[in-house]
């Protein structure tokens, strides 16, 4: 890499050089800014049609509408019922994930041993690799008829309870390794000051490892709502597409046994669905994109906020 | 069960009554369950679709027996001893991931090189971008000359341009050659440099030239003992070997030289050995198997209304297809983001804001729906760029797009993880930033890259709903016939069956495409895993 | 979830089988193709000896998807060589997306194509050609344990299923002889070509139908809900109840001549009114001038006539013979056009 060694020396020539590393930077650059066009891109695509929406739908009708259907008279496109579809299932994942995750994360960070966790957490890693066609065909073909083997529970062919628990099942990964990412991070010198006191294991585990590493937890449990509020296919195969607003309690206790819709189901059924391109039927695809795409971002901004908040905490 | 393992402090609770120890314990246990609730979930879940895939419900109980004798008691008997010999055990991971990722890979270059393109299209366009490429790789390795990198540039913008233009002539070389002539030049041959490298690079093991040498002389001498075999032609044995034969042979032969792991070879042995002895048995003896729906007329057939006929071979061709072109892109521009991000972007000024812009743009796209994807891959590569629908170029496009975030994010983390001291030392000496980067970082970061590469290109092989949106074909009877070529996939294949009502389809077929789906994914996963094992263990 | 008789059979003797019934069919086939070369006078009919190749993209409607790719399996069992994608857009979005821009060669369509949408095509230089290739008959269905609406008019189906029909309607408030319970619907979802087809149909305009009703996904969920309540009314597709005549009881429907019960004779003979529809396929005129896609289209109406193709393996009503001849003729004709 020195001068002397190199017969043909073309690297003397300082201008010749900087052009180089000029060139190599601009192509690097150039790779970084194609993430800036795409979200360019994103936020054109579907933005541009929704506009075309929205000049026969009202912004409010369209928000605060709680009745969707795209065909029927008189046609009405209020996202509600899609909105309340999605935290149905996304409460239903939750239910899972979240205690599962937690509990997850606190045995891999404090309990197991090194030998254990290189076990368990490649196996985790798993479970977040499937396919999420492959969670739906399950949710559809297997876990809907385990469930209604329980006597007493009467599920529809395609309903929310099965769809939401495999969902759960496939964000727990999401949730333990950022949790425990967390908990790994709360410094030894807590737990041993608390051990001083003459704390127990559990002690130290639940009053101070978790406590001081809520951020991040809280942050792993925001970033894990998103992706099931964003999650298609196992709604589609195994959720619906009947888009309901509970009027009642009772009535939204018992959507988890029905069949319902969500804002990603809706958007593949519109795409795929006899309905012709240019109607505003068709362009309610965006719209609803469009509200999708507000919802995960803003949960994303708020679990990154949360994620340096603990970051700060112990760097 | 792990009480040994508890970091500190046990002793602590001795001073306390034996109701708050026992909240301990409970405790300890209700976190262990649940850390195995998912995993036992899912383990459930692929035993009723191996069950249904492999139409094991047919099978008396006599070939369970033969199954027990000749396949899990080997297994559970290895398995047994890994337990106490981790060495053993990673070993025989080790060999199994190599195989079966051998295997795949050797799949994917069929399949590009042979199904798709064709010998003598490859080898144009080998000869108009390949050639130089490895010229001046190798002039620059010999001679320290900076423009070599930017000459590379120029081959890449030029290389294929000249390819196309000169197509004809070219793609007659090739022909003249024939296949298996074509692919040993532009195969074997950069096979055998490349070996040479990691072997001397990162392997502590036999001399790299052995290991070039046996790469370009045993394929042909191979060749008589191939041509008995009427399945494998020539040219996809001379595929196979750089995937599958000389890293296997590389990884076993470290492993028997190494007398600690020798051991490990048995484990895949006694199971190869148990399923071959499986397939043979029970026909010997009159006994009734199962009667598998994912065998080979299955990976071979086109899609059929009639299950028994049925077959996922267009959309398992279409997948690997796009999965190599996703790769190729993904990889490039996410290295060279990352560089950009890690190396050269400044952190200060109006310019570091731009860059803190970039960094939270990114890791926000990471966490868009997929589905959102599919809508920007239609509006822009299938509408204004005019890439058609549902054609292999628009799903590799918006697939890489959907992958981009997490490759960029990886390999940020390979890079940072090479440590200053390096770079420093490297800039001490005098060295530019693309040198520091090309003969410093680089060659430290890329176990890294891979790694996060191939989880995430895991990813994108099973993306289902971007693909709905961009409009690839429900159903398609042969594979694609270019980049431009119509296509369909495998998640799409097994979504469009799902929705058939019949019981042959939903617990026969469909489970056997999710079957392959699974197999292409766990060995991808576990290859990766592999390498981040292997790389990663005390390097630095 | 393992109890299922189909598949104990084993698998390998069922192939054999099946293989001997192909062969059977694929005989048939030459034969009619054979009828079809005197007929047509083209040269190149058959198939099985000239060596076709290119692609061939065909979009549109979902309830034509599976015929569509039942045909093309054939077709492709003589012409390995042409590359077939089929892709289910629903027909409204194949004309707009699709077919009129030149993307796809072949549009299928659950209803006839819109003038709106012939003058987007005629704006792009596509023309069409339409081509019926199967019938399908609307079917109503009831639980076995309903006797007493088996027999029900046009309107009488009116009241349950339009736009006026209140949630708590009871049968009794549809015809007094019938029993006073509440109505529960099953229909097809609103985005699906069959609802608007059953709901253009009964209620005369599009989109008039009620709010109260069940929309389900497939056929299968809309049987389970029948089954579910003997006060229980629902509408498909024909396949389903084709396929699994004895899960519920189909309506026979009075369209002014008496009631009449969908079947395959009646729909074939037009006595099934006014719910049996035409499917259709539009080629476009201009590719009709590559043979590979004039073949598959020979093809297409000379399998419409096919019982084992149409009505078995799909559950659509097949074609008759004049019919099909009506439609190969104009076929033949454009072809010639082209050149």
């Amino acid at each position: 890499m020195s001068n002397e060694s190199a017969p043909i020396d073309l690297r003397g020539d300082r201008g010749f050089q900087d052009l180089r590393e000029r060139i190599y930077q601009v192509a690097f650059l150039a790779c970084a800014v194609i993430s800036v066009l795409a979200t360019v891109g994103i936020v054109l695509s579907l933005a541009v049609p929704a506009v075309g929406f929205f000049q026969n739908v009202s912004l409010g009708e369209f928000l605060l509408g709680t009745q969707f259907s795209p065909a029927i008279r008189p046609k009405v496109f209020g996202v509600l019922p899609l909105v309340f579809g999605t935290l149905v299932i996304t409460a239903g994942a939750a239910a899972v994930a979240l205690p599962f995750g937690l509990l997850t994360a606190t045995y891999l960070a404090e309990y197991a041993s090194a030998g254990r966790r290189a076990v368990l957490k490649p196996m985790l890693e798993v479970l977040a690799g499937v396919p999420t066609v492959v969670y739906g065909y399950f949710a559809l073909v297997y876990v809907t008829p385990l469930l209604n083997a329980i006597p007493g529970l009467e599920l529809g062919t395609f309903n929310a309870l099965s769809a939401s628990i495999i969902m759960g099942v496939m964000i727990i990964p999401m949730v333990s390794s950022i949790s425990e990412d967390a908990m790994s991070a709360v410094p030894d010198s807590l737990r041993e000051a608390s051990y001083g006191l003459g704390a127990t294991k559990f002690d130290v585990s639940t009053g101070v490892v978790i406590p001081s590493a809520a951020s991040g937890i809280a942050s792993s449990f925001v970033l894990a709502l998103s992706r099931a509020i964003g999650e298609t296919m196992i709604v589609v195969v195994a959720a619906g597409q009947t888009a309901r607003f509970p009027g009642s309690v009772p009535e939204l206790l018992t959507s988890f046994f029905k069949s319902t819709q969500t804002m990603t189901s809706a958007i593949i059924q519109l795409g795929l669905s006899d309905l012709s391109g240019g109607t505003t039927a068709y362009r309610a695809l965006f719209a609803i994109g469009l509200t999708l795409f507000v919802m995960t971002l803003v949960l994303n901004v708020i679990s990154d906020l949360l994620v340096q908040h603990y970051q700060e905490d112990y760097d | 069960m792990a009480t040994g393992t508890e970091r500190q402090g046990t002793d602590g609770t001795a001073a306390f009554g034996g109701v708050s120890r026992l909240r301990g314990v409970v405790f300890q246990y209700v976190t262990f369950a649940a850390s195995l609730f998912g995993i036992l979930s899912l383990a459930v879940l692929l035993g009723y679709v191996f069950w249904d895939a492999f139409g094991l419900e047919t099978a008396e109980s006599a070939w369970y027996a033969t199954m027990v004798v000749t396949v899990v008691l080997p297994v559970a008997g290895f398995l047994l001893y890994a337990r106490r010999n981790p060495l053993a055990g990673r070993t025989a991971l080790e060999l199994a991931a190599t195989a079966t990722g051998g295997v795949l890979s050797g799949f994917a270059l069929v399949v590009v090189l042979e199904v798709i393109a064709g010998s003598g299209l490859w080898f144009a366009y080998f000869l108009a971008v390949g050639v130089p490429l490895g010229a001046l790789y190798l002039y620059g390795r010999r001679v320290e000359a900076s423009w070599t990198g930017l000459a590379v540039l120029g081959v890449l913008v030029a290389g294929p341009v000249a390819g196309t233009v000169l197509l004809g002539p070219l793609s007659r070389i090739g022909g003249v050659l024939g296949g298996p002539g074509v692919y040993y030049l532009s195969v074997i041959a950069p096979t055998a440099l490349v070996a040479r490298h990691v072997v001397d690079g990162y392997l502590d093991g036999p001399n790299g030239n052995y290991v070039a040498l046996a790469t370009l002389v045993v394929p042909i001498l191979a060749v008589p003992a191939v041509d008995t075999v009427a399945v494998l032609s020539r040219s996809v044995w001379l595929l196979f070997f750089p995937t599958l034969v000389v890293p296997f042979s590389i990884v076993a032969g470290r492993n028997l030289a190494a007398p600690g792991r020798r051991v490990g070879v048995v484990g895949p042995l006694a199971f190869a050995l148990g399923v071959g002895l499986l397939a043979v048995v029970p026909d010997l003896l009159g006994i009734t198997g199962p009667s598998p729906w994912f065998d080979w007329q299955y990976v071979t057939s086109a899609p059929s209304q009639t299950a028994e006929q049925a077959g996922l071979y267009p959309a398992i061709i279409g997948s690997i297809f796009m999965i190599v072109l996703v790769a190729l892109l993904t990889l490039v521009l996410g290295v060279g983001a990352a560089l950009y991000l890690e190396e050269y972007a400044p952190s200060s000024g109006p310019a570091g804001a731009v860059t803190q812009l970039i960094r939270i743009n990114i890791s926000n796209l990471a966490g868009v729906p997929s589905v959102v994807y599919g809508i920007l891959g239609l509006a822009v590569f299938a509408n204004t760029l005019q890439f058609g629908f549902g054609t292999v170029i628009t799903a590799a496009f918006t697939l890489s797009l959907l992958i981009l975030p997490i490759v960029i994010i990886s390999a940020r983390e390979a890079i940072r993880s090479v440590p200053d001291s390096l770079r420093e030392a490297s800039y001490g000496m005098g060295a530019t930033r693309w040198q520091t980067i090309k003969n410093v970082i680089m060659p430290r970061a890329i176990p890294g890259i891979l790694t996060g590469t191939i989880l995430a290109l895991g990813r994108a092989i099973g993306e289902t709903a971007p693909l709905i949106m961009i409009g690839v074909a429900t159903t398609k009877f042969s594979p694609p016939s270019g980049l431009f070529g119509k296509m369909t996939a495998m998640p799409m294949q097994v979504f469009t069956w799902s929705s058939y009502p019949s019981e042959a389809f939903q617990h026969g077929v469909v489970a056997a495409g999710v079957v392959t789906l699974l197999i292409v994914l766990l060995t991808m996963n576990s290859v990766a895993i592999l390498l981040r094992n292997e790389f990663e263990r005390g390097d630095y | 979830m393992t109890d299922d008789r189909a598949r104990t059979a084993s698998r390998r003797s069922f192939l054999t089988t099946a293989g001997a019934v192909g062969a059977v069919g694929l005989a048939g086939c030459t034969e009619e193709s054979g009828n079809g070369n005197g007929e047509s006078g083209g040269s190149e009919d058959t198939g099985t000896s000239t060596e076709l190749s290119g692609e061939i993209d065909i979009t549109g409607s979902s309830t034509v998807f599976p015929l569509a790719t039942a045909v093309a399996e054939q077709f492709r069992k003589d012409n390995s060589e042409v590359d077939i994608s089929i892709q289910s857009t629903g027909s409204g979005g194949g004309f707009e997306n699709f077919f009129c821009p030149g993307e796809s060669d072949i549009n299928n369509a659950s209803r006839p194509i819109k003038d709106s949408e012939k003058e987007n095509c005629m704006s792009n230089d596509v023309v069409s050609h339409e081509v019926v290739v199967a019938t399908d008959a609307l079917t109503v269905v009831i639980n076995n344990e309903n006797d007493w609406a088996t027999e029900m008019t046009v309107e009488e189906l009116e009241q349950i299923w339009g736009p006026d029909a209140s949630a708590d309607q009871t049968w009794a408030d549809v015809n007094d002889q019938w029993p006073d319970e509440e109505i529960e619907r099953f229909g097809a979802a609103e985005t699906s070509g069959t609802f608007d087809y059953f709901t253009e149909t009964i209620m005369g305009e599009e989109g008039a139908h009620t709010q109260d009703y069940e929309p389900t996904e497939t056929d299968r969920t809309i049987v389970q809900g029948v089954q579910g309540s003997p006060y229980a009314i629902g509408y498909f597709g024909f396949a389903y109840f084709f396929q699994n005549p004895d899960q519920v009881t189909a309506v026979a429907i009075d369209d002014g001549d008496g009631p009449v019960k969908p079947s395959l004779e009646t729909a074939a003979s037009g006595e099934y009114t006014p719910l049996s529809r035409p499917l259709f396929t539009y080629p476009n005129e201009n590719r009709l001038s590559e043979d590979h896609i004039a073949e598959f289209m020979r093809y297409f109406i000379e399998q419409s006539t096919s019982e084992e193709v149409v009505a078995e393996q799909v559950g659509y009503v097949p074609r008759s013979d004049e019919q099909a001849q009506k439609e190969l003729d104009e076929l033949n004709a454009a072809i010639e056009e082209m050149g």
